[in-house]
């Protein structure tokens, strides 16, 4: 069973899983999302609770409504999440990292990319 | 009542191996002893002719056996029958059944149909059935198996089959006598648990003496008796001994050819016996016990 | 249900479009001179899953039990249109009902169940209780005196989940049921029964599991309500700040609706947004129905009628 945290309403994190999995391609633009029964038996949810997510990312713009057929992910949709994203990680996220890492003496050249390795350089 | 059928196919399923092992347990057992014991006879039946000697155990034999099987079965189905109120208890089904569509009064009666009236009845019929090999067993070994097979098998049949509805008849009306005792006894048991018969008997006792401190006549012991004597003779009787007209003189074979009329005139006597005020006054007193134990189940069929 | 707006509508209007299933106003039931149920006034509509939370003792199963016609109610009842003790069997044919899971009887093979309740409940399918049955380890031809306390809770709710009804009405459904069972039951609850028309009324001690499968709760404490809502009103109205104990103070004096202690500190709840000074001082955290449910089962003097 899907463990939810204390931080934030239920409906807000699986709203947030659910986005993180747009993000990923899944499922893709211009697909339908998979069924509020669907989901609701996959999270051990209330389907009142995974209709709540779901509006909440179709007023995020993230979804649509089509009539009769339900809802589906808006062309565009992972590009607007990783802006936003994005957006979260550079006010957020990077401020913390980046002191972080001038706490302990690591230089942007001394990070690889590719591996995991670290080199010891005179700053 | 639609859940009547259904509720009485309960007892069925619950009770059938017990039922099935008081039948064939007793019977087995009763085979093998006749089959390997001594069969002692007075000296009137010694002196008797083979033929008259063979029609007489035949009929005694499938008699005895009936009413052995319908004593057993019937007893043991009286106590459950007494104790239906509260024999889902132990494993706490009650709530289960509670919780069922059924209602409150076809639930308290269905086991009272089953166990005091269908399964009497089918012991007589069993009895009646299963006494065949009995008395060829009998029969057999007094006499000789030739004699079994040559009684007159016709006429036997004729009376016997008359004897067991005669016995299935009456089994209805007897409950209708007993009606109030039994309603007491099952409210008395919903009540009290198993302290509910002996308390019912003791207050009965002190009733009793009570009233006829009071009215100096034994009412109640008097009610009570007649109860049970106009129940026992709703089986059997209830024309009396005259009409059974034994003639010393004749032969057994015409007492046995007039059992079915014998029959037919008491069972009227029985039905005319029902025209009575005191069986009157002891339905309405049962209608009342039965509305106690429909307020008693209604209240979640717990202590009151 | 597969479009947002139905929830919206739902949520705002709960009981306007059809009659609540259940409707109860000023109901208390007495056992003895002791009221089990003290003046209990609340409605369930179609399409909820509603959590009767309480101690043992809080009057839980009493309150079951005046819903299915089993104890005396005073005040007004009406579950499905009808009076509870009046109409028991009409009821009972409506709804499916466990008062226990460990009640069936025990001289019974789970096959002659089936034939009785087919007989018995005009809603019940066999074919259905066959089906749920075969994913159990529960075997047809077994006697239920056989079967582990479990096996048992197994094959009744399989019996009670093949009656076709609209309301259920579940006491410790899942009491005895290891913790893949209980999952399966959660998976069935959701799959079968959250189909927008009916409505589940489920009382349970395990809280935490079962708080994300409601949509509702309803919490007793010594027979009183103390607490009506629905999960979204929860989230929607209160502000649940867990903060370190060194701010109490500052958090008493913006005047919580309750403080509580929370795993690593204490905290308050307010009805609706704090002052932001105040929100400052602590960390925003979403008010569980276990914390809530400890809070206001504990103290009962609390202010709660905001509520």
């Amino acid at each position: 069973m899907t463990t939810w945290d204390d931080r934030q309403p239920i409906y807000q994190q699986l709203a947030d899983l659910l986005a993180a999995r747009l993000l990923d391609g899944d499922p893709p633009e211009g697909q339908a999302m998979p069924s509020v029964r669907a989901l609701a038996g996959q999270h051990l949810l209330n389907p009142l609770t995974v209709n709540r997510a779901l509006q909440a990312l179709a007023d995020a713009g993230l979804l649509e409504s089509r009539r009769g057929l339900g809802l589906f992910v808006v062309p565009g949709a992972s590009d607007k999440l990783r802006a936003a994203e994005r957006r979260r990680f550079l006010a957020e996220e990077w401020p913390r990292l980046r002191a972080k890492l001038r706490r302990l003496g690591i230089g942007s050249q001394q990070l690889d990319w590719d591996t995991d390795t670290f080199e010891e350089k005179r700053a | 009542m639609n859940n009547l059928l259904p509720l009485m196919q309960r007892e069925w399923l619950q009770h059938r191996f017990a039922w099935a092992m008081l039948v064939l347990v007793p019977l087995a057992l009763s085979l093998s002893v006749l089959t390997v014991g001594t069969i002692q006879l007075d000296d009137d039946m010694m002196a008797m002719q083979p033929r008259e000697l063979s029609l007489m155990l035949a009929m005694l034999s499938m008699v005895i056996t009936a009413a052995v099987m319908f004593l057993l079965l019937g007893i043991t189905s009286l106590f459950i029958a007494l104790g239906s109120p509260r024999r889902d208890d132990g494993d706490r089904s009650i709530e289960f059944w509670l919780s069922l569509p059924s209602g409150h009064a076809e639930s308290l009666v269905a086991p009272m149909l089953v166990h005091l009236l269908l399964v009497p009845a089918a012991a007589l019929l069993v009895g009646f059935v299963a006494a065949v090999p009995v008395s060829m067993v009998v029969v057999g070994r007094v006499v000789g198996f030739g004699e079994w097979l040559t009684l007159p098998w016709g006429r036997i049949i004729t009376s016997v089959t008359a004897l067991m509805l005669r016995g299935v008849a009456g089994v209805p009306l007897a409950l209708l006598w007993l009606l109030p005792l039994v309603l007491a006894a099952m409210l008395s048991n919903a009540l009290f648990r198993r302290w509910g018969l002996p308390l019912l008997v003791v207050a009965l006792g002190l009733l009793a003496q009570g009233l006829e401190r009071v009215f100096g006549q034994p009412l109640l012991t008097e009610a009570l008796s007649a109860l049970l004597a106009h129940a026992a003779t709703s089986m059997a009787g209830a024309s009396g001994g005259a009409s059974m007209q034994v003639d010393g003189n004749a032969a057994l074979i015409e007492s046995v050819s007039r059992l079915p009329g014998w029959a037919l005139r008491d069972f009227g006597a029985a039905l005319r016996d029902l025209a009575q005020p005191l069986l009157a006054g002891s339905l309405a007193l049962a209608g009342a016990l039965f509305a106690a134990l429909l307020v008693w189940r209604r209240r979640g069929a717990s202590v009151a | 249900m597969t479009t947002p707006d139905l929830a919206r509508a739902a949520a705002a209007a709960p009981a306007a479009s059809t009659e609540p299933l259940i409707s109860a106003r000023n109901l208390s039931v007495l056992y003895g001179r002791k009221k089990a149920v003290d003046d209990v006034s609340f409605t369930i509509p179609k399409g909820r899953v509603v959590g009767l939370l309480g101690h043992n003792g809080a009057g839980k199963t009493t309150l079951m039990k005046a819903l299915v016609g089993l104890a005396a109610p005073q005040g007004e009842l009406s579950v499905l249109g009808l009076q509870p003790q009046r109409d028991r069997v009409a009821l009972l044919q409506g709804t499916c009902y466990i008062p226990d899971v460990a009640i069936l009887p025990r001289w019974a093979r789970v096959s002659e169940l089936i034939t009785l309740m087919s007989r018995l409940h005009p809603r019940f399918s066999a074919e259905r209780a066959r089906q749920l049955l075969a994913r159990t380890s529960v075997g047809l031809n077994d006697k239920v005196k056989a079967l582990s306390k479990g096996m048992v809770a197994q094959a009744h709710l399989a019996l009670v989940a093949s009656i076709d009804a609209r309301l259920m009405i579940l006491d410790e459904p899942t009491l005895g049921l290891d913790v893949l069972s209980r999952k399966a039951f959660y998976e069935m609850l959701i799959d079968e029964w959250c189909d927008g028309e009916r409505s589940v009324l489920v009382s349970t001690h395990q809280v935490e599991e079962v708080e994300s499968l409601l949509s509702d709760v309803l919490m007793l404490n010594e027979g009183k309500l103390v607490l009506s809502i629905s999960l979204e009103e929860v989230d929607r109205r209160f502000v649940a700040l867990s903060h370190d104990p060194a701010v109490a103070d500052q958090m008493a004096a913006a005047h919580p609706l309750l403080k509580y202690r929370v795993q690593g500190g204490s905290a308050a709840l307010f009805d609706g947004e704090p002052p932001a000074d105040v929100q400052a001082l602590g960390r925003r955290v979403r008010p569980s129905l276990v914390d809530l449910f400890v809070a206001l089962t504990r103290k009962p003097e609390l202010d709660r009628q905001h509520f």
